[in-house]
């Protein structure tokens, strides 16, 4: 969660510290700040999860799964958990070198490559790691 | 030592007749298939329907050969039974010319596969399919470029439009004359596929030239309409109402009553009574005709009046579904539902078959990759998919009630749910991973849908006319002996301890053997008006959960096990009846009145 008071970000492991030094011991509803020891009440964990999932789908983290719709890229590696999934990547035509775009990343991962789409679900898009930054991006710095 | 040579020989000369189409899933191999021979292969939009080797003849310079259709591939490194068994042919050593069928569209991602092709020995010929939609695409493939870089014969075609299939021919019989390559002896490796697939891209730079990109089309937007979860979700809406207004209410209300209370009632039924009691004296043999249950007044009537119209209409929706391409676009809708009940969206396509035959529908779950998929996609189809033929005759029975179709269409709906939901978390096994192609949205050919439809419609009643005869002697004789008095006596107790009147013991008798001709039974029971509201959602219910049919249950014991298919049946039956009871008891206690 984050702290109202100081904007610093802690994980619950890290806001029961405060709580050995306190009288109530960690039985209160209550949370310190372990940057700056503000008191706030627990996040409910719907919130938390909510926070983790956007933070999920905003972070890149190099792969396809984690790019904006409409973004253009290349392909540079495929790793999946298994040989029959890089077997399977291979045979759509999903390798390194290869040119794609992602149209859209709900319901499903739908990528465009030359004239055919291609639909994934999320744990196959996160088994291919594209160029770290979209083409479409780089072009505009080169315009600029 | 000659004549073992000349026997040689002579096994070589006879042996290399077969000409095999290979290509990806969806890129026209079918049509072309039948353009090249006449004959008919079921052609159609979504991965995995030429689960069957088709085979035709194939006339090429006054000698005959053998064409094969296979099962779509995407490389020599196979992954699914399908693609092995494609492989399989392919390394036949009857094997004259392979022909690699591409979609011209997608020349950069195929050209792989021929180049994997050309190491297996036999000549290979390329033929560019589908050339009229590359062109409209804005594409330029430089035919003659291509065929110097791959030094082999290249041929545009377009299956649909009829073009390019007299130079095909011409291809393979200059192949037929050219020695193939030496045959590669290992097997290919991963490295091998990726390689090949770096080669193709070079070559398909070097052949294919690009118009300047095309505005999207009203093709395109309606693609992209049907792929959004939001709109997606309308068109479903939309197909589906339309499905239920051809099927539901076309076929299975108005055309089931005009063959049941015209053709059979007026005409039908009062003739054949004439005829058979003026040449036949004897009663006993008068009621195997034309008796309660007679091969005729009951048997064949089920069969024409009542499931004949029902199934011909959902094949005939489902062809157009089917041939429109829009089956991958439901599949990508559908996956992220699907994997809470251990299934991926691919799942949906034996799925909705399965609303037209379970037997059917069964086979088609080969096309799914883990065992685990397989077996859970089985028991879904053998519990809580109704078929057309079943379906028709419930909505038909509970027509003049809209709760009731709600309060059945609810509880079949949970079922598949729960039970797919429990079934998924005991399951052990790999987790399904989703992909599907979404071929572009095309206008179905009538032709096309009519052949296949009149194909199912063939195949469905070859399956259940023979047994809705046979069933109809089995009760005749059942009654004589008193078997049948013993048995439905029996079933009254249990049918009566979940609150249906024991008239209905019959229908579930049928039931258990085929589940839509124990609902028809209940059809009857209605026009005589024995069963109250209640009791119609009762029976329905537990008929719906029933084992489809005998057929279903033996393609399940051959496609998954004798052990897997009893143990199905064995939870099944009970099953159907607990949920019947609970039914039962929520709405008398609720004091639901139908």
């Amino acid at each position: 969660m984050k702290c109202a008071l100081c904007g610093f970000e802690f994980s619950e492991s890290d806001a029961k510290r405060p709580c050995a030094s306190c009288p109530l011991g960690a039985k209160c509803d209550l949370v310190c700040c372990p940057n700056c020891g503000y008191q706030a009440p627990w996040e409910p964990q719907w919130l938390s999860r909510l926070r983790w999932w956007r933070r999920r789908n905003g972070v890149y983290d190099g792969t396809l799964a984690a790019l904006k719709p409409g973004a253009e890229t290349e392909i540079i590696a495929v790793r999946p958990h298994n040989e029959r999934v890089l077997h399977k990547l291979t045979a759509l035509g999903l390798l390194p070198g290869v040119r794609v775009r992602l149209l859209r990343r709900f319901p499903c991962y739908l990528i465009e490559l030359g004239h055919a789409q291609i639909a994934l679900d999320r744990e196959l898009a996160s088994a291919i790691v594209v160029r770290s930054e979209p083409l479409s991006l780089q072009r505009e710095r080169g315009k600029g | 030592m000659t004549s073992c040579h000349d026997a040689m020989a002579t096994v070589e000369e006879t042996a290399t007749n077969t000409i095999v189409l290979v290509g990806a899933p969806n890129v026209g191999k079918s049509l072309l298939f039948h353009r090249l021979t006449g004959a008919y292969a079921t052609v159609s939009n979504y991965p995995g329907t030429t689960v069957e080797i088709t085979r035709g003849p194939l006339k090429i310079q006054q000698s005959s050969y053998e064409l094969l259709d296979t099962p779509g591939l995407r490389s020599l490194l196979p992954i699914t039974e399908e693609e092995q068994i494609t492989k399989g042919i392919l390394s036949r050593n009857d094997v004259a010319v392979i022909v690699h069928v591409v979609d011209a569209k997608d020349l950069e991602r195929s050209l792989a596969l021929t180049l994997q092709l050309m190491e297996l020995g036999p000549p290979v010929v390329l033929a560019l399919n589908m050339i009229d939609e590359a062109q409209k695409a804005g594409l330029k493939i430089d035919r003659r470029v291509l065929e110097e870089k791959l030094k082999i014969p290249v041929v545009l075609t377009s299956a649909l439009e009829n073009y390019g299939i007299a130079e095909l021919k011409g291809a393979i019989a200059q192949a037929l004359h050219s020695a193939g390559k030496p045959q590669r002896t290992r097997d290919f490796s991963l490295d091998d596929i990726v390689e090949a697939h770096r080669r193709a891209r070079t070559i398909a730079s070097a052949v294919l030239r690009h118009a300047q990109p095309t505005p999207r089309s009203w093709n395109e937007r309606l693609s992209q309409l049907t792929l959004n979860p939001f709109t997606g979700g309308i068109v479903l809406a939309l197909v589906l109402w339309g499905l239920y207004e051809f099927v539901g209410v076309f076929g299975a209300q108005i055309a089931v009553s005009f063959l049941e209370n015209v053709v059979f009632r007026e005409y039908i039924n009062p003739w054949v009574t004439q005829l058979v009691q003026t040449l036949l004296p004897w009663a006993f043999l008068q009621d195997l005709l034309i008796g309660e249950y007679g091969v005729i007044t009951l048997g064949l009537r089920y069969a024409i009046a009542i499931i004949l119209p029902i199934v011909t209409t959902f094949f005939l929706a489902f062809a157009l579904i089917e041939d429109s391409g829009y089956l991958p676009r439901l599949a990508m809708l559908i996956d992220r539902l699907f994997k809470v009940i251990g299934l991926s969206g691919r799942a949906v396509i034996p799925i909705v078959l399965g609303f037209g035959c379970d037997t059917m529908a069964t086979v088609v779950t080969r096309t799914l990759e883990t065992r685990r998929e397989k077996l859970i996609a089985t028991f879904l189809l053998a519990l809580a998919i109704p078929c057309s033929a079943q379906f028709g005759v419930i909505l038909g029975l509970l027509a003049g009630y809209s709760v009731a179709v709600g309060i059945w269409a609810g509880v079949i709906a949970l079922n598949f749910v729960v039970i797919g939901y429990l079934t998924a978390k005991l399951l052990p096994g790999e987790r399904s991973l989703f992909y599907i192609e979404i071929p572009p949205l095309r206008w179905p050919s009538l032709s096309n849908v009519l052949v296949k439809t009149y194909t199912r419609v063939h195949w469905y009643l070859k399956e259940i006319l023979p047994f809705f005869l046979i069933a109809s002697v089995v009760i005749w004789l059942g009654q004589i002996v008193g078997i049948f008095e013993i048995l439905v006596n029996a079933l009254a107790v249990i049918v009566q301890a979940i609150g249906l009147p024991k008239e209905t013991a019959v229908a579930f008798l049928f039931g258990f053997f085929r589940r839509d001709y124990g609902a028809a039974g209940l059809y009857d029971l209605h026009n005589a008006g024995t069963l109250s509201g209640v009791s119609l959602v009762v029976a329905a219910v537990t008929l719906t959960l029933f084992v489809p049919c005998i057929a279903q249950f033996m393609i399940t014991a051959k496609e998954r096990g004798w052990k897997t298919a009893i143990a199905m049946a064995a939870f099944i039956f009970p099953y159907a009846f607990f949920v019947g009871w609970l039914v039962n008891l929520a709405l008398t206690t609720l004091g639901v009145r139908l």
